[in-house]
């Protein structure tokens, strides 16, 4: 159910753009937690600063990491590369040298699937290292145990992400309608979840939390180990291996207009 | 047992597209003409062959294997030209023959080295994106026939070539039908169907409106001839023979007469109690036989499309 000949050249044709969204990520991490760092030492040098101070500030700086810059650099990725990794080809007509060889359907979709997930993994987990190699450097008054939640999480939550641009590009013949909805359902999770910010505001704007899959990433809950959290990873779970496996599906039975 | 058989195959894309009740059997070692125009159905019957589009009715077969959900299997001695060919991006000519030979087992690139000496694909370092028509076209070529495959899919081939190369490329296809191949050429070039194809199917508005033998045309049992007379009025004279006219032109005081090969010699005897200005032997092309099934019929689908 995977062809290494495919996968080759699938990673040759990606790794360019997945090196430097990894390394985005990770030098945006570091970033931000050098800034916790030297905040969390100005406050331990304050008379009578509390203990927690630094703690504080580091969690803060984690929840605007994983909520802005975790979401939306690889949410650019993972519209961008499951166009491009099926639809895209399928429109173009280059799947047509492929699709003549003794392959699967499902070798071929498999192979590209697997490496869209699995390239979501390894960015969180170069992201991740980066993270512990710089708590284990610095002392940074950081929970490993949360940090690494947040990671799970947030890999959990583009799994799923990437499970509804890779469905859109297994179903859709046209790069214009795969991305259309491929990248159209993400970002308007995306602005959904904004707008469910402002339930202050007025009472509706609180129900766009239901239409968003990122309320489900919940860094407020995981920060506090709730047990909300494992019902919201299950789902999101849940979501990108139904979205996968539908893909997988649907380009096995359809007609290609290669 | 065919090697590659299309029975009743038929899919509606709605508007008189498609292909509709499309049957032939090509067997081992044999060359196979697929002509028609742009849009008749030719490569929708192809893209069944190699198994992109699932047959609403009927199917295809490769050595008696269903191609629909089997084409990991049938695919595997096929050898493939698309009619459009866009090469996946980001690669070097040789880089992508040798990728895609791998996709089929094969190690063994002399073939293809061979291919671009024939072919005076020079540059084959050079990156796909940047090569003109004509190469894409010859890489396209030796893509299809690096693996050594048993079968090949040709879908116009020679589109983008110079008439020199078409040439080489006829010369390639004799070559591979030497060596056994069973081919199934798709093609609006005359030429190259008729110096290489044994059996012709031509196809229109998605279905196939006749099938013969090549031979039929290259040599039939008769031949038709033009006689122009020199004394006036020996039209009307000649009109009361009994005779296979396909026309008499008394203006032109001209007439063709279509006579079996073991009648020449009274239809000689005949005419030589005539005064003959010339006599010209009108020869079937292969184009004049497709001209006839292309104007002379009226579309069964009320000229759709």
């Amino acid at each position: 159910m995977f062809s290494n000949t495919l996968f080759k050249k699938t990673l040759k044709d990606n790794y360019k753009f997945w090196l430097f969204v990894t390394l985005g990520l990770s030098v945006m991490l570091l970033i931000l937690m050098m800034a916790a760092n030297s905040f969390a030492g100005r406050m331990s040098e304050r008379p009578g600063g509390s203990e927690g101070a630094g703690a504080f500030g580091a969690n803060m700086i984690l929840e605007q990491f994983y909520t802005m810059f975790a979401m939306l650099l690889p949410l650019i990725y993972i519209v961008i590369t499951a166009n491009k990794l099926i639809a895209a080809q399928v429109d173009r007509g280059s799947l047509s040298f492929v699709m003549a060889k003794p392959l699967k359907r499902n070798q071929v979709s498999m192979t590209q699937g697997l490496f869209l997930s699995g390239s979501i993994v390894a960015m969180f987990s170069v992201v991740t290292l980066v993270g512990l190699a710089f708590i284990g450097a610095t002392g940074l008054d950081i929970e490993i145990g949360a940090f690494l939640l947040l990671n799970l999480g947030i890999v959990l939550f583009h799994l799923a992400i990437s499970g509804i641009s890779y469905l859109a590009s297994c179903v859709f013949n046209l790069s214009s309608k795969s991305l259309l909805i491929g990248a159209g359902i993400p970002v308007f999770f995306f602005i959904a979840n904004l707008l469910s910010n402002f339930s202050s505001l007025a009472e509706i704007m609180g129900y766009f939390k239901y239409a968003s899959l990122n309320t489900l990433y919940n860094t407020a809950d995981i920060l506090a180990y709730s047990g909300n959290m494992i019902w919201q990873f299950l789902i999101l779970f849940a979501v990108a291996a139904g979205c996968y496996a539908a893909g997988v599906m649907y380009f096995k039975r359809k007609d290609l207009p290669l | 047992m065919a090697v590659i058989q299309v029975q009743n195959l038929t899919k509606d894309y709605g508007g008189g597209r498609g292909v509709f009740d499309v049957s032939f059997e090509i067997g081992a070692g044999e060359v196979f003409g697929f002509l028609g125009p742009n849009g008749a159905g030719k490569t929708t019957t192809i893209r069944h062959i190699l198994g992109f589009s699932k047959p609403d009715k009927g199917k295809a077969y490769i050595s008696g294997t269903p191609v629909w959900g089997n084409a990991h299997l049938t695919n595997r001695d096929i050898g493939y030209i698309p009619g459009e060919i866009n090469f996946p991006e980001k690669l070097k000519g040789m880089d992508l023959i040798k990728w895609l030979a791998e996709f089929s087992g094969a190690k063994n690139l002399d073939k293809a080295k061979e291919l671009l000496e024939i072919l005076q694909l020079k540059n084959a370092e050079g990156d796909v994106k940047r090569m003109s028509k004509g190469m894409k076209q010859k890489l396209g070529i030796i893509c299809a026939f690096a693996h050594d495959p048993k079968i090949l899919i040709l879908d116009e081939p020679s589109s983008g070539l110079d008439p020199l190369m078409q040439d080489t490329f006829t010369e390639l296809l004799k070559r591979e039908k030497a060596a056994g191949k069973t081919i199934l050429l798709s093609s609006h070039i005359f030429s190259e169907i008729e110096k290489t194809c044994e059996r012709v199917s031509i196809i229109k508005q998605g279905e196939i409106v006749t099938s013969f033998h090549m031979d039929d045309i290259k040599r039939p049992r008769y031949k038709t001839f033009k006689v122009k007379f020199a004394k006036p009025g020996e039209s009307f004279r000649i009109a009361g023979e009994k005779l296979a006219f396909e026309e008499v032109n008394h203006a032109k005081n001209r007439v063709k007469i279509k006579v079996f090969d073991k009648d020449i010699r009274a239809l000689l005897n005949l005419l030589s109690g005539y005064e003959i200005e010339y006599v010209s032997e009108i020869k079937l092309t292969l184009e004049d036989h497709f001209m006839k099934f292309y104007s002379d019929k009226p579309s069964h689908n009320g000229g759709a499309a």
